[in-house]
Formats: structure tokens, C-alpha cells, sequence
């Protein structure tokens, strides 16, 4: 008994490794990366022999900007406003740039309070650095797989160091963005998880994308961008990512219009339902997608016809026609221009109609640019406000 | 150690006086009464300061010196004429002295081939009064004094059972202390009344001063910071313990009575918990279980946090410690170290102090010495937040060993987890529960009723199930009467 | 110490759950998404089926030898030398799965907690830690794992239900769309996780109401099935099948994923990797106690606390052996596997043929 007490306790002097006091520690919040200068030279990596030493090559291929709120900014008794500190560093991969960077910063880079990832169009162009970079954030342990991850149109640098002007940072800004996503329907939040969950399936996925208004200084969202294959595809506009969310049935709030005389009735939706049937017919395939929609009337205008129950179901059904035209435009957009099923055909086939499935997977785009798919929205308007 | 006294009680008085003068030669405080009861001659020895003068005079003097002469036999003197009420003969000289040293009255009598003892004991006693350490705020306020009998009282006034037994015994070779053990004969567990006889038995010792002594001298494992007994001043909790089958062990001179056996379920136990309604006594006992249990891993929880995995607490937690700790000189482990200390070093200071300067200390130690200490930047305001959170949790628990117990596990956790952060604090519960569950009271399983549970014994340890459905006694215990109402 | 310890109905239900529940939880729905995607539920049911047929065996083999201990019965049915040998063996064995164990849990606890802590200071401590706990004899492990049964699975549970707002159960579709052959390659991966049973060869003689055998260990083994379904079940809802074929921890990564907003603890991985210690110990403490336990009784030594002492270095060499966790995977591929499937399986089925064949198999010796 003594002699094992005595063996701990010698083992226990030997030493703490892995203490690091949490004022040396740099909580990254923001990481961006951008294309760096030499990437366009890939080919000139596939020269280099394995068994030769290569550590000295500088070779610029991305970009990264690290940023961290200023700690001594947040004192307890001095108020919230955390100025950022950046750092950016040209590297070959991820964890070259976090080698490249501890040589710059006094403190230890810790990845365990990450909130946003910032990818620029241009890294996106890449697929075969962009698998690095996917691969990087799956096997990390550290890596705080809730944070939200934006593609930016232009430079990510910018993005990070941009200063919003209700918050104090980017990330606050675009966490609070996607929160809003209760609310606007044109907003869809991507964290690293779905991401890398949808990117390991097929290669696809979708992100939302951001734009800097360099005018007025704001940064917006715009939409979605469409990857396919690791590379980017294309872009959705705010509109489209709102039928797609609610293709998915996934939408949690937003707002669509329609017009009487002029006038637009603004009608919020509240619920989002939706369901997938399939046929086939000569070996090809019939989707209908069944949305069941609760909406809420939210603006009107006065004088205008009281808001009768015919009425109602009057602007219901122009509601759905619509609604579903549009839906229909956008998955033609996808069919066609992206061949990118965004909205979960592909799963469906493969959880309900598996057989189908073993066959027409190996020729899924054909098929899916050749599928006939019908969309049908079955709205019901459930309060009108207040007033008649 | 052992002392030498002559057994033989002589037949003519003043053998027997001289005898004593010579034993107790030196002491000042031995009185001496030569008297004639008709005409044999009598005297009578005692101890001024324990023994009752008040009933010498009236009771025995008076009555046998004015009726001493209608009295012919010499053995109808106790009988007839001595109007005591506690009066025995012995016949052996060692009885006799022992009792006179514990305040009790030697009267030889000419003639007799023995000698009586009046029972004469009386000394300047504490009256009855609430325990300080055990305050509770439903339930009798007396609490046990320093006198054996008073405290035996007390119990009996709760427990008037037939089977209830007081069986005494006397320890330490020099103090010939009174021990007594009180149970109940059909519900104690026979063989833990077997097991605490004999260990009872084979202290040998030259004094016992207080219930302390015993109880290191039987328990279980002395190597434990773990009480492996319960002592309480409260006669309502030993009845109590006494109900359920347990043996309470009464010593003299001290006011703490000792239970035994006692699990780790029943140091968390107090009269409150029964004398209020159940609702209630369930939250609180809760709130113990939570407070002891934070009491334990904060400040280990701080150290491990801070300087290894920060990614547990939230954000805007993890950037105020890192500000607030900005330009603090010792890293977090150094810090609650210090912090533990000064705790200790108060908390000894406070006891030692005499109560007027002992309350001022407090606030002033606490808070003040804490204040200057964040402003001149030496310990991050969290850290006193958290060392104030420790001190209060672990006070929450009625039976003070148990949380000067759990102080030194805390340190040993802050120690490892300084080592190896959240897997040294797990290591350090583990060990803290392998301990526990190697740990037995005189047969019992220490953590009893959570090891080898029976559903029925779970209804008096998270939670305090309502009265009527305390049917039978806790199985545990292996009592055998197990009905405790219907 | 009491010699006449009985083991209550609950310890035995507990010891089972504990010692068999291990480490093998974390990483075991990433195998069997690898094979049979959707449907490991069904495999899991199998190897549930399977193991308790095993465990009907052993209860057989020591019903018939009256109830001795395990190295009692070996060399009562084979003769001293080679039952000595047999137990050995057994020995053996649980000293590679403890290795298995340790160096598996060390590697992890590197990846989550401690980055640069060395190993062999985390195996020396695991290991002191255990020799802490065996020193306390038979009744404490059981009392440990009593209570440890508690502390492990309530808190899961509630982790479970936290997890709920994250899952998409649509994702356990399609149903038993793959090949037989899948199913059958994936069967070894039940092995790994059933593995630990055989604990209750040291504890069923101590049983006290013997009668209740059979249904404490029907009841131990539904629930370690039920458990295991239900966690490769939410690894499925919440990754899909693919990413659970990629992740080599896929438990773990699921109970990082859980976000609770305006919750005082943001992350949980560091919560679930203190559950996870547990899970080790209990699984380990158990091994290393049987091992212990044959070795003192193969070697008629006085007490089980010299025998550990022979056991230790050779846990903390086997543990080292292995380069990295790939490797580590490779040793506990078909050779081990098919070392353990010997060993709690055919070893007693053989002896209990044996005992029926030979009319003398009953006579052994009961417990010291």
C-alpha cells in the first residue's frame, strides 16, 4: 500500500505537460482563407519526388487569416468592446499556417472557441486544395464542429478584418445572421458538421454566401453558392435559397408576397411541411413534392377588399401557383445549369426505394437532369393579424 | 501501570482509616468522619468537591447519630437505619476506594466484614443546553453534558423499551472511565454488538479523556480521513440511531456520544431532515448531496479548466477568465493552492479565538484581506469567487469530520489536477471512490445503502421518502427486527 | 475481511454490464457502418443472441462443476499440468485485452484531453490506479461496479435525450439492403464489444441465491444490447452512414456535437470523456482481478496481491508494443478475435462435453 502511495507520488513530480495557463492561450474566432499567390502552379507540387526533403518550399497556395479578440480589451471592469487582433499568414496547407503563425504570435493558437469559416471564391476554385482543407477540419479533434462556415465573394482577408456596425466583430455579426434564419427565410445556416457530412456523402453541398458592399461599407448575404465535386459550381440568389430551404422543408420563417391590384399582400410563413413521392414510368423518373405551407397575412392595405374566407382561399390558391412556378424555376436551375440536387432527392431514393436505387446510381446526374419533378403547394392561411 | 490496592476490608474501623490515610496521603481534599452509631464506630470518607455533603449530613449523619442507639445488630444498619436511598455493600477495598475517588461515600462500620457505599455524587455540572456545533431548527434543544448519567437520561426519556439495555464498562487503567453502551436487544445486529464488545474489551489503556480516544482506539481504519463512526451531542439523533438497530457508546467526561456503525449516508443525516415534512427534507437533502459534491471538484474544476481543456465553458466565459487573469503573477494552480491554504489558516484561526475577536477576524479575513488581494492583483477575482463557493458548500453538512475529511481530498484533487486536468480530477474521484467502497464500519459496507441496494433502503438516502411509507428498518443493517410500522 | 461475501442478484446484473460495456462503445458504430451501413442494429442483435448462448455454456460448465473457480474446474477436468495450461492461457488473454484496452484508452484520452502528456506516464498511472483498486479484494470491485453502473449509464442517458434536437432518424433508412456476406464480415466487430462477460466466471460462484443465475445474466446482457442499438442508432440519426464510416470515434464526436443554447457548459467532449474513463476502469479493474485471481490459484499463492505485482510489467510491455492506433487496430484483428472466441467460448464448451463425457466431472472443490 505504502509502496504504491510512494510510486504515485513519484511519478506525479515528474512534471505537467500539457499546462498552458489560459492568458497564454489565443482563442481563434475567425479563420479565412483565401487563394495565395503560387496557386495556380499546383502542377509544380506533383514534380516533387516523395522521399526528398521539402519543407524548405515556399510555396504561397493559400492564405490564412487568423482572428482573435483582444483579451485585455475585456476586462471585468472595462467594457465589451473587444478589438480584434489578425494575423495572416502565407502557407501550403492548414497546418503549415499554424506552424508559420506561432512563430508571429506570443501565445498558444487554441482552436477550441472557433466560431466562423470564411472560405473565398477564389480558394473554391481549387478542388484538389479544397479537399486539403476539408480534410484538415475533419481530423482535427479541437475543432468546434458547430461553427458556421460562409463562402466570400473577393478577398476572406477583408471579410475578417471587416467591422460591422451593431457588433464588435465579424463573427458575432454572422452567428447573429444565421440565428436570424428564425426569421428570413433567404438566410441558411451551414455548420462545419452538415458540411462535412454532405461533402463526405457526394462531393455537394451548399453554403451560404457573403458579399462586401464596399459603397456602404456593409457586408450582406447573398444567397447560397452551390459546390459540386469539391469546387464551386455557382450561386443561388436570395430568392432561390428560399425555395430550396423550403423544398427541404427546412424553411423556419420568411416572407413572400403576392399582388392585388397593385397592391402587395405580404404573407409571413410560419411552418414548413414537406413530402416526397415517386413514380417511374419507362424507366424514368416522376418526383412530387407535396409542400404543406401555414402562413400568416402580415401586410394588406386599407381600403381594400375585407378579408373574407372566399378571399382568403382566393389568395391562397394565387399563392400557390406562385410559389410553385418558382420552386419549379429553381429546380430546373439546379437540373440543368448545376446538376446538383440540393433539395434531397438522392436520399430519398436511397432510404425508401433502395433497389431503384442500386441501379441509377452510378448514372445520377443523367438521371437527375432527366427527372421530371412536380412540385405542389397547398397553402393555409391561418391568422390575419388584428384587423380585418 | 496497574495499581496496587489491598482487597481486604478490615474488620475494626480505624484499620481501615489508617489504611486509607496512607493511600491517599497528600491529598487535601479527603475528608475523614469519625462517628459512633450507638456503639459501634463508624467512618465515613468521602471527597469534598464530588461528594454531596448536603445529603451526608442530613440523610446519614443526622439520622444515624440521633437514632443510632435503638440500633442492636450491626447489619441493620443499612436496613433499618440509614434513610438512603442508593446504598450497597462491597466487600472488596478496590470497590470501595474506586467509588470514593468517582465522588461516591466509604462508611466502614465496626464489626462488619464489609464496608457500604453511598451514592453521593454530585459536582458542579454544565446544565442542559443546545449543542453549538448541531443547531437544527425543528427538534429538542438539549444537548448530552459531561456527566454519564445525566446524558443516559436524556436517552432513556426517548427510548422506554424494556429491551432497551445500558450496559456499562470501565476503561483506562488510571481514570477508571465510565463507558456505556446503550441498544436495543431484538433490533441491534448481533454480531456488530459482538464485534464492538471485543474491541471494547481490548483497549488497554491508562486514561480515556473524551469519546475521541475510543473512538480512534476501535475503529476500523485509521488510515482513512473517513469517519468510520458517528458522534453526535443530540440525544434525539443516538435515539434515533438506536431505533434503526445501531449501538450508541456514551463516555464519560464528554459530551459526544458515538454511534456505531456508521455508513457515509448517515453522516449526511440530521434531525431536521425527519422532524420536517418530506417535500422539504428531500430539496434540502439534495442540495447537500449537489453542495458537497461542488464543494469537492471546483477549485479542481478551475485549475483543470484554465490551464487545459478551456473548451468546455462557454466563450464569453472562457475570455473573462483570460482577462480577468491578465497580469496575475501565479499561474491557476498556484493561486488555488494559496487560496486553500489561507482558507485552512482562517478557519484554524477562528476556532482558536475567543468569540468576541473570533466573528471580527471573520469578515475581516474574508473579505477585506480578499479585496486588497484582487486589487493589488495578486489573485484574479474568480478565484475568490470560487474559494468564498467552496467554503460555503462544504459547510452545509451537519457532521464536521466528514467536511474537514473532504478538505483534504479536495487538496489532493486540486494537486492532480494541476498534473493531468480533467482525466486527473476523474482519477482522483475514482480513487476517492475505491476508497470509500473498501471501507468498512464493524461489517457494514461503508457506502451502504448504495452497494448491494435493496429498493426500500433508497428511500432515506437521496430523498426522504414520506413518513408512512418508512415501513421496515433499513435492510442494510441486518437488524433483527425488521418491522418498523405497519 | 468476511469470507462467507456474497454477491447480491444486482452485483452480478452490474459486474456483467460493466465489464463488458467498455471502450469499445466509441469506436465500434464506425466499423459496422463500414460494413453494413444502416442495419448494425441487426448485427449488434446477433451478437447479443450469440453471446448469450455463450454465457448459457458457462453457466452450464460451472453449475456442473459445482460451482468452483475457474482454474479449479480446468485442471479438475484436464489433470493439473494441462489444466494449468488452459489457465494460463486464459490469463493470457485477458492480460492482451487489457493491453488492447489500455493503450487504445491512453491513445484517446492524447487525442481529447491531454496532447502531450507521454504515454507511458498515462499507462503507469491507469495501471497503479488498478493495482489501487484489486488490493481491496473481490467485495470492493463488486461494490465498485455497483455503484459505477450508475454513474455510467444515468448520464448517458440524459446525453442521449440532449441529443435528440440535432437527429434526422430518417437517416436508419434503408433497411437490410445489403449482401449477406456483409452481415457476416461484420460479425467479428461483436466480438470486440461483447467481449467482457466472462467476468462472471470469477463472480457466480460467490452468487448468493444461485437461482437467480439465468435471469441476472438474461437481464445484463438485453440491457448491454439495448444500449449498444441505441447508441449506433443516434450515431446514425445524427451523421449519416457515411460519415460514420469515416470517423474513428464516432460516440464521441456525436456527444461533441451537442449544442445547447445559453447552456453553462458549451462543449460536452470533456464531460463525456470523463464518462468515458469510467467506462475503461470498470472494464479493466474486472480483467485485471480474473487474471490476477488464476495466476494466484495456477501458482497456489497465498494471496491474489502478489500476483498482480507478475502481471503488471507484462501489461505495460504488451501495451507499448504497438507503433500507433492503426497498428493497434491490426492486433486485435482475426488473431485476436479468433484468440478470444477460443477462449470464453470454446475453451468452456469443450470442458463442459468433456465433463459429460467423463463420469466423474462433478467433484470439484468448492471455493476457498
Amino acid at each position: 500500500m505504502i509502496v504504491s502511495m510512494f510510486m504515485v507520488i513519484c511519478t506525479i513530480f515528474t512534471g505537467c505537460w500539457d499546462k498552458v495557463e489560459i492568458d497564454k492561450r489565443s482563442f481563434i474566432s475567425t479563420i479565412g482563407i483565401d487563394a495565395g499567390e503560387n496557386i495556380g502552379d499546383i502542377d509544380k507540387l506533383k514534380k516533387l519526388k516523395e522521399d526528398k526533403s521539402n519543407n524548405e518550399i515556399d510555396f504561397k497556395k493559400i492564405s490564412v487569416t487568423y482572428g482573435a479578440p483582444d483579451i485585455s480589451k475585456l476586462g471585468p471592469q472595462k467594457s465589451a468592446a473587444s478589438q480584434d487582433l489578425y494575423l495572416t499568414t502565407d502557407a501550403i496547407t492548414m497546418e503549415d499556417a499554424v506552424d508559420k503563425a506561432s512563430a508571429k504570435i506570443s501565445r498558444d493558437i487554441n482552436y477550441g472557441h472557433i466560431k466562423l469559416l470564411i472560405l473565398s471564391d477564389g480558394v473554391m476554385g481549387y478542388p484538389d486544395t479544397f479537399k486539403e482543407i476539408v480534410d484538415y477540419f475533419q481530423r482535427q479533434s479541437s475543432i468546434n464542429r458547430m461553427m458556421y462556415v460562409v463562402l466570400a465573394e473577393g478577398n476572406a482577408e477583408e471579410y475578417v478584418k471587416f467591422k460591422p456596425s451593431m457588433e464588435q466583430n465579424i463573427e458575432t455579426y454572422i452567428s447573429g445572421l444565421m440565428q436570424n434564419s428564425d426569421r428570413n427565410s433567404t438566410i441558411l445556416p451551414v455548420t462545419l458538421n452538415e458540411l462535412l457530412i454532405h461533402l463526405s456523402e457526394n462531393g455537394n453541398a451548399i453554403i451560404p454566401s457573403l458579399k462586401y458592399d464596399k459603397d456602404k461599407n456593409e457586408v450582406i448575404l447573398t444567397g447560397v453558392a452551390l459546390i459540386k465535386d469539391y469546387k464551386l459550381k455557382g450561386y443561388l440568389s436570395q430568392n432561390e435559397t428560399s425555395d430550396i430551404e423550403m423544398l427541404r422543408g427546412k424553411l423556419k420563417g420568411g416572407k413572400k408576397s403576392v399582388y392585388v391590384d397593385g397592391h402587395p399582400i405580404d404573407i409571413s410563413i410560419e411552418n414548413v411541411r414537406k413530402k416526397i413521392t415517386m413514380s417511374t414510368l419507362n424507366d424514368k423518373l416522376f418526383f412530387n413534392i407535396d409542400v404543406f405551407i401555414e402562413g400568416q397575412i402580415k401586410g394588406y392595405y386599407i381600403g381594400g377588399k375585407p378579408l373574407t374566407n372566399e378571399y382568403i382561399s382566393t389568395i391562397e390558391g394565387n399563392f400557390n401557383k406562385s410559389i410553385e412556378d418558382e420552386c419549379e424555376e429553381v429546380i430546373k436551375i439546379t437540373q440543368n445549369t448545376f446538376s446538383i440536387d440540393p433539395i434531397g432527392f438522392r436520399e430519398y431514393l436511397e432510404k425508401y426505394h433502395p433497389s431503384i436505387w442500386k441501379k441509377k446510381k452510378a448514372t445520377w446526374e443523367e438521371t437527375y437532369k432527366n427527372c421530371i419533378i412536380n412540385v405542389n403547394v397547398h397553402t393555409k392561411i391561418r391568422r390575419i393579424g388584428i384587423s380585418k | 501501570m496497574k495499581e496496587c490496592i489491598n482487597d481486604q476490608i478490615y474488620l475494626k474501623t480505624e484499620e481501615n482509616v489508617a489504611y486509607l490515610k496512607e493511600l491517599l496521603t497528600n491529598n487535601s481534599d479527603v475528608v475523614f468522619r469519625n462517628f459512633f452509631i450507638g456503639k459501634y464506630s463508624c467512618a465515613l470518607v468521602y471527597i469534598d468537591g464530588m461528594g454531596d455533603k448536603i445529603l451526608l449530613d442530613d440523610y446519614v449523619l443526622q439520622t444515624v447519630m440521633l437514632r443510632g442507639k435503638y440500633i442492636s445488630d450491626v447489619n441493620q444498619i443499612k436496613d433499618k437505619l440509614l434513610t438512603v436511598s442508593d446504598i450497597k455493600e462491597v466487600k472488596k477495598m478496590s470497590e470501595g476506594i474506586k467509588s470514593v475517588l468517582s465522588g461516591d461515600t466509604f462508611m466502614f462500620v465496626e464489626g462488619l466484614d464489609g464496608a457500604y457505599v453511598i451514592a453521593t455524587r454530585l459536582w458542579p455540572a454544565r446544565g442542559v443546553s443546545e449543542p453549538s456545533g448541531e443547531t437544527v431548527i425543528r427538534g429538542g434543544r438539549d444537548g448530552f453534558t459531561e456527566t454519564i448519567r445525566f446524558n443516559t437520561a436524556l436517552v432513556r426519556r426517548r427510548i422506554r423499551d424494556t429491551r432497551f439495555k445500558v450496559v456499562s464498562r470501565s476503561l483506562g487503567v488510571r481514570s477508571k472511565t465510565d463507558v456505556v453502551f446503550m441498544y436495543i436487544d431484538d433490533i441491534v445486529n448481533k454480531e456488530v454488538l459482538q464485534e464492538m464488545t471485543e474491541r471494547i474489551d481490548k483497549i488497554n489503556i491508562d486514561a480515556i479523556l473524551d469519546s475521541g480516544y475510543v473512538e480512534q482506539l476501535i475503529e476500523d481504519n485509521n488510515m482513512s480521513p473517513f469517519p468510520q463512526t458517528e458522534n453526535t451531542e443530540r440525544p434525539d439523533v443516538v435515539a434515533a440511531a438506536i431505533y434503526e438497530g445501531r449501538i450508541a457508546i456514551l463516555v464519560d467526561n464528554s459530551p459526544f456520544a458515538i454511534i456505531v456503525p456508521a455508513t457515509l449516508p448517515n453522516l449526511f443525516q440530521s434531525p431536521d431532515d425527519y422532524n420536517q415534512r418530506w417535500i422539504f427534507s428531500s430539496v434540502v437533502r439534495f442540495i447537500r448531496l449537489i453542495s458537497i459534491f461542488i464543494s469537492l471538484i471546483l477549485p479542481s474544476l478551475y485549475v483543470a479548466v484554465t490551464s487545459f481543456n478551456t473548451s468546455i465553458i462557454p466563450t464569453k466565459l472562457a475570455y473573462f477568465i483570460a482577462a480577468s487573469r491578465e497580469g496575475v503573477p501565479f499561474p491557476a494552480f498556484v493561486e488555488a493552492i494559496i487560496m486553500e491554504i489561507s482558507l485552512a489558516f482562517l478557519l484554524e484561526s477562528v476556532v482558536r479565538l475567543p468569540k468576541p475577536i473570533g466573528a471580527t477576524i471573520g469578515i475581516v479575513g474574508g473579505l477585506i484581506i480578499g479585496q486588497a488581494a484582487v486589487s493589488a492583483g495578486v489573485v484574479s477575482p474568480i478565484m475568490i469567487i470560487i474559494v468564498s463557493i467552496t467554503a460555503i458548500t462544504s459547510f452545509t453538512t451537519p457532521n464536521y469530520e466528514i467536511t474537514s475529511a473532504f478538505r483534504l481530498v479536495r487538496f489532493i484533487l486540486i494537486i492532480l489536477s494541476s498534473i493531468l486536468g480533467l482525466y486527473g480530477i476523474m482519477i482522483g474521484l475514482i480513487l476517492l471512490l475505491v476508497h470509500l467502497c473498501k471501507l468498512k464500519s464493524f461489517g457494514i459496507p461503508y457506502l451502504s445503502p448504495l452497494v448491494n441496494p435493496n429498493l426500500d433502503d433508497f428511500k432515506d438516502v437521496l430523498i426522504r421518502a414520506p413518513l408512512n411509507l418508512f415501513k421496515s428498518r433499513p435492510k442494510y443493517m441486518g437488524t433483527s427486527d425488521k418491522i418498523r410500522q405497519r | 475481511m468476511n469470507n462467507k461475501y456474497a454477491v447480491s442478484t444486482f452485483g452480478v446484473f452490474a459486474s456483467i454490464i460493466v465489464a463488458t460495456v467498455g471502450i469499445g462503445t466509441f469506436s465500434y458504430p464506425n466499423e459496422l457502418s463500414q460494413f453494413v451501413g444502416t442495419d448494425g442494429w441487426f448485427v449488434i442483435i446477433i451478437g447479443g443472441a450469440v453471446s448469450y448462448g455463450i454465457i448459457l455454456i458457462l453457466i452450464k460448465l460451472l453449475q456442473k462443476n459445482n460451482w468452483s473457480n475457474f482454474t479449479l474446474i480446468l485442471k479438475n477436468n484436464y489433470g493439473n499440468f494441462v489444466g494449468s495450461i488452459f489457465a494460463l492461457s486464459f490469463a493470457i488473454y485477458c492480460i492482451f485485452s487489457m493491453a488492447i484496452g489500455i493503450r487504445t484508452f491512453v491513445e484517446v484520452m492524447r487525442m481529447y484531453l491531454l496532447e502531450k502528456t507521454p504515454t507511458e506516464f498515462l499507462i503507469v498511472i491507469t495501471l497503479l490506479i488498478g493495482v489501487y483498486i484489486i488490493r481491496g479484494g473481490l467485495d470492493t470491485i463488486i461494490r465498485f461496479n455497483e455503484i459505477a453502473f450508475w454513474l455510467m449509464f444515468i448520464p448517458i442517458i440524459v446525453v442521449l435525450f440532449l441529443l435528440l434536437n440535432n437527429s434526422d432518424f430518417t437517416n436508419l433508412f434503408p433497411i437490410m439492403s445489403n449482401k449477406p456476406i456483409e452481415y457476416i464480415k461484420s460479425l467479428p466487430v461483436n466480438i470486440y464489444i461483447f467481449k467482457g462477460f466472462e467476468i462472471l466466471l470469477l463472480i457466480l460462484p460467490f452468487m448468493k441465491v444461485k437461482s437467480r443465475v439465468k435471469k441476472a445474466t438474461f437481464c445484463s446482457i438485453t440491457f448491454i444490447m439495448v444500449f449498444y442499438v441505441l447508441i449506433f442508432i443516434f450515431t446514425l440519426a445524427v451523421f449519416t452512414k457515411y460519415q460514420n464510416s469515416v470517423l474513428l470515434w464516432p460516440t464521441i464526436t456525436m456527444i461533441k456535437s451537442i449544442n445547447i443554447p445559453g447552456s453553462f457548459i458549451e462543449r460536452w467532449d470533456g464531460i463525456v470523456m470523463t464518462m468515458w474513463i469510467l467506462f475503461y476502469f470498470t472494464t479493466f479493474i474486472n480483467s485485471f482481478y480474473f487474471s490476477s485471481d488464476i495466476i494466484k490459484n495456477v501458482f497456489n499463492l497465498k494471496e491474489t496481491k502478489l500476483s498482480y505485482i507478475v502481471i503488471l510489467p507484462f501489461i505495460y510491455l504488451a501495451a507499448l508494443y504497438p507503433e500507433n492506433l492503426l497498428e493497434l487496430n491490426d492486433f486485435r484483428g482475426v488473431f485476436f478475435q479468433s484468440f478470444t472466441m477460443i477462449m470464453i467460448a470454446l475453451l468452456p464448451l469443450i470442458t463442459l462435453i468433456k465433463g459429460f463425457m467423463s463420469k466423474a466431472g462433478g467433484g470439484g472443490i468448492s471455493n476457498n
